[in-house]
């Protein structure tokens, strides 16, 4: 049985490169999972994993274990995400109606595809997904994609629990109306 | 509506109303959401099967949930670009090396600080500070020394006219 979460991050904490490797082995291909179905990006995917990890090994000092290192190391590349979403959008070229467009297309194309082609209408999931909100975006990745509770994600998002309830609800309608034909 | 008659008898409490929800939705709709993720206490989950059993609208709103969760699950799990984990183990050794010399930074700045201030001391420190300290000032010893050399019966003025004279003729220390 090798070492838990917590031993690693203490021993990382203590200034074996080693065990915070062993985090990233353990964790990254996830939070890139996770930063993937934020951004939508594979590129924007892998800086910002690559920066959340470089982040949380300096901020290991502050991390006291109250958490669990898996909701830690989220909660940071979900921030990170989050920035990176703002700084696209301060420099992008087109417009939030644009973003807003290209939501709207790929919700037509998911309901045009059909049963049929149903496997291709999936990538375009992550594109509706990208016209949702931040903050509703990140409540629906971490509940649906990621199987995460309700105190969990109130953990990593740092809101309290009722705030996550009522935002999923109306993510969740959201989503309903981009989607609607597609779904029965 | 019939649901709205049953909310007095039921431990599930609606949202309080702040302006968001759309005037005709179910006071119990956004309670559905919890309940399909199996976020709600077993009570509160009976109460709601109750209302549901009498709502339409909640109930297809739950029909509508299981379908939209069960379309977002089959979305393609991002597949790892080549070569990630490499890049990412790189990445992370850059940055503790950059964290320790971070760390280390200010460590080096005061140790130069000092040495460049012990430096400058030591500069500006006379150079008779660093020899064998002597047993008095120049001047005493010259006195000592005419003392031992003068008639036991010689007063102040004239030890004090000899060591002049000494200096002037060149018998005596220059130091």
């Amino acid at each position: 049985m090798g070492a838990t979460d917590l031993e690693l991050a203490r021993r990382a904490r203590q200034g074996d490169d080693e065990a915070f490797h062993e985090l990233v082995d353990r964790h990254g291909a996830r939070l890139y999972g996770l930063a993937f179905s934020l951004l939508g990006n594979a590129a924007d995917a892998e800086d910002v994993v690559q920066e959340a990890l470089s982040g949380a090994l300096q901020g290991l000092r502050g991390f006291e274990g109250r958490s669990s290192v898996k909701t830690w190391l989220s909660s940071i590349v979900v921030r990170q995400a989050a920035k990176c979403h703002r700084t696209r959008a301060r420099h992008r070229v087109v417009s939030l109606d644009q973003l807003q467009e290209d939501a709207v297309r790929a919700t037509s194309a998911l309901q045009a595809e059909g049963v049929a082609a149903r496997s291709n209408a999936r990538l375009d999931i992550l594109s509706v997904l990208q016209g949702l909100s931040p903050e509703h975006r990140e409540v629906v990745v971490l509940r649906e994609m990621e199987g995460r509770t309700y105190d969990e994600i109130a953990e990593i998002l740092a809101v309290p629990r009722g705030t996550v309830e009522s935002r999923l609800h109306r993510a969740r309608q959201e989503l309903r109306n981009r989607l609607k034909g597609y779904l029965p | 509506m019939k649901h709205t008659e049953d909310h007095s008898d039921h431990s599930v409490r609606p949202y309080p109303g702040r302006g968001e929800q759309p005037a005709l939705e179910c006071p119990f709709a956004p309670r559905v959401s919890a309940y399909h993720d199996g976020e709600l206490a077993v009570a509160a989950c009976q109460d709601l099967e109750r209302h549901m059993a009498q709502c339409p609208s909640c109930s297809e709103q739950l029909k509508h949930l299981r379908s939209l969760s069960q379309l977002i699950v089959q979305a393609p799990s991002a597949a790892l670009p080549d070569g990630f984990f490499q890049r990412l183990h790189v990445g992370v050794g850059s940055a503790r090396r950059q964290a320790i010399v971070r760390m280390a930074w200010p460590a080096l700045a005061a140790a130069a600080s000092l040495l460049i201030a012990f430096s400058v001391l030591l500069w500006q420190t006379p150079a008779a500070w660093g020899r064998p300290a002597e047993k008095g000032e120049l001047w005493e010893i010259a006195v000592a020394s005419l003392n031992a050399q003068a008639p036991a019966d010689a007063g102040p003025e004239e030890l004090l006219t000899q060591l002049i004279v000494k200096g002037l003729s060149g018998e005596g220390t220059h130091e």
